[in-house]
């Protein structure tokens, strides 16, 4: 194909033909769900690999950063660090709930099998910021830790946002999900809005003026929560137990 | 696709001449180069509108480097000075964004030059001065202080300025004055922070006149031997470094003088956080985070804060008999 002053368009033309046949796959992806999709190990890999590169580049640059060598984390390392994995943490938890509500919302179920690994992501940025405070900010200065943790409410609604991560990380597998069944696993993980509203709090609370962040998160934590007990009245108005999104996903 | 055509007389926003200088015009093209020995003499003993006769130069003197030396009363053999980048790249101006990493970007559009300071309230002197006529380039020095914010960092800079001292007493306050209140720039089109209700603009701070006159307190017009980067405060700012860094106004517009002690942004947003006085005190902690420890920039673990921020010796005595955790 060519314009009329002789400019070819096959580029442009078979880079099109890509985009559409890209956006062709993502749909059936997200539309026909865990038991339809052809290679959805590549998805899920892709998608862990991508949001662990954070968390790999920060040990990269605190370890270089430890060793006196020069970094990337800025003239404030603890604190820079602090703000990255609580934003990126916040954001992991906003997305693992997401993904149960858009599959209502818009029949994606194909979202559900990331919903596992998002979950455990947040978890592990969760953890990363915890330590950072403890080890790095604070660096086991007990007595200081002591004293946030009964003078500071905000510190305390975050590290019960944290150890409540530990129970659903740890009935995350297959086999705890077999074990407890599916009733009281789901049960069990109903803690992830006590996670949430503790986060959501936390981040609220250390906001030194009106911050325009904190605020939208919380927003859309409420828009999140409100469309799951919607969805929870309308099943329990329609007298049973289903369709939901099936828990053994990974 | 919408392609849009521009008529010849176009002209981009960033063309149009300093609102200042418009409104100024006919001062500025009254003063603009008569600086004659007679005209200096007739500045040294005139009166207010004479002290304000010196040339406004655009771009700024000292474009290369400003030659001050140091001041050997205030040299910090013992710190290390920290890095120009971390200075200039980690600030607090949320006038131009509430991350750290955005006055750097964001604050290049200030215009700085032309650039005047009102003088008002109880002064013998007010009016609207141009900075070089208030501050004398003769007197210009470098000091190494230390520099504390209240977020519990805290930085060591060679500053370039005069003692605040100097520039009051030629704006001679009246016996009634006690206190000075500064005002900072404010201008919504390039300040994407001051758009937000983020604290009440413009940005507004003030000293007890003994704390404004004491001889440590410094405006100053640059650092590390340049102006002053414009996310560090240009053309001019305050710098207290026995106080809490949010004290050390940046970009000053206005200078008040009153008998009342004034509303400073930080202190009518959260008045049970930010006090007046602002001292470095590792004794009395924020709400929210003990003040005991703090981050020198540039390091990774934290350092005990020191009592004054270490001015103690020169500037307790201003505070005698005061409560300090009730006066914060």
């Amino acid at each position: 194909m060519t314009t009329r002053n002789g400019t070819s368009l096959n580029g442009p033309v078979r880079w099109a033909g890509a985009a559409g046949r890209a956006a062709t796959g993502i749909g059936r992806f997200l539309r026909r769900g865990p038991q339809t999709v052809r290679g959805r190990g590549v998805w899920r890999w892709a998608m862990t690999i991508t949001l662990l590169a954070p968390a790999g580049w920060l040990v990269w640059q605190w370890t270089r950063a430890l060793l006196g060598l020069p970094h990337a984390l800025g003239p404030n390392p603890p604190e820079w660090t602090h703000r990255f994995t609580g934003r990126l943490a916040l954001e992991l938890l906003l997305a693992t709930l997401a993904t149960s509500s858009l599959a209502r919302l818009f029949g994606w179920r194909g979202l559900l099998l990331l919903r596992r690994r998002l979950g455990l992501l947040a978890a592990l940025y969760m953890a990363l910021h915890v330590s950072n405070y403890l080890f790095l900010d604070r660096a086991l200065d007990w007595a200081e830790i002591a004293g946030d943790l009964t003078k500071r409410p905000y510190i305390v609604l975050g590290a019960t946002a944290f150890v409540t991560t530990w129970p659903l990380v740890l009935t995350s597998t297959d086999s705890a999900i077999r074990r407890l069944g599916g009733r009281r696993w789901r049960r069990l993980h109903r803690l992830v809005y006590l996670v949430l509203a503790a986060a959501i709090a936390h981040s609220l609370w250390q906001m030194k003026t009106i911050e325009p962040r904190p605020v939208i998160f919380a927003v859309i934590a409420a828009g999140l929560a409100s469309e799951r007990f919607v969805a929870r009245r309308r099943r329990k108005q329609r007298g049973k137990k289903g369709p939901r999104p099936s828990c053994r996903v990974s | 696709m919408l392609i849009r055509t521009r008529p010849d007389w176009w002209l981009p926003i960033g063309a149009a001449t300093p609102e200042q200088l418009v409104a100024n015009r006919r001062h500025v093209l009254k003063t603009m180069g008569h600086l004659t020995a007679g005209a200096a003499a007739a500045a040294l003993l005139g009166g207010p509108a004479a002290l304000a006769q010196a040339a406004p130069q655009c771009p700024p003197r000292f474009h290369d480097g400003i030659p001050a030396p140091r001041n050997p009363a205030y040299l910090l053999p013992d710190e290390r000075t920290t890095a120009f980048d971390a200075a200039t790249r980690y600030n607090n101006y949320y006038e131009f964004g509430l991350e750290k990493e955005a006055p750097a970007e964001n604050a290049q559009a200030l215009e700085t030059c032309p650039w005047t300071i009102a003088v008002d309230g109880l002064v013998e002197r007010p009016g609207v001065y141009d900075i070089d006529s208030l501050i004398d380039a003769d007197r210009l020095e470098e000091r190494v202080y230390r520099f504390r914010c209240v977020e519990a960092w805290s930085m060591v800079v060679p500053w370039i300025g005069v003692p605040l001292a100097t520039v009051l007493a030629k704006l001679r306050p009246k016996p009634a004055a006690r206190y000075v209140a500064f005002e900072s720039h404010l201008d919504r089109r390039i300040m994407p922070g001051a758009r937000l209700p983020v604290l009440a603009w413009p940005y507004r701070e003030g000293l007890r006149l003994d704390e404004a006159m004491h001889p440590l307190t410094l405006l100053a017009v640059g650092m590390y031997g340049k102006p002053l980067p414009k996310q560090n405060g240009a053309p001019v700012r305050l710098v207290v470094p026995w106080k809490y860094g949010f004290k050390s106004i940046k970009a000053i517009r206005r200078i008040t003088l009153l008998s009342r002690q004034p509303a400073t942004s930080w202190n009518t947003a959260a008045p049970h956080e930010y006090g007046f006085y602002a001292n470095v005190n590792p004794d009395v902690d924020h709400p929210r985070w003990s003040q005991k420890r703090e981050r020198r920039l540039g390091e990774i673990f934290r350092r005990p804060t020191l009592p004054f921020n270490g001015y103690a010796k020169e500037v307790a005595a201003l505070y005698s008999g005061m409560d300090l955790r009730r006066f914060f």
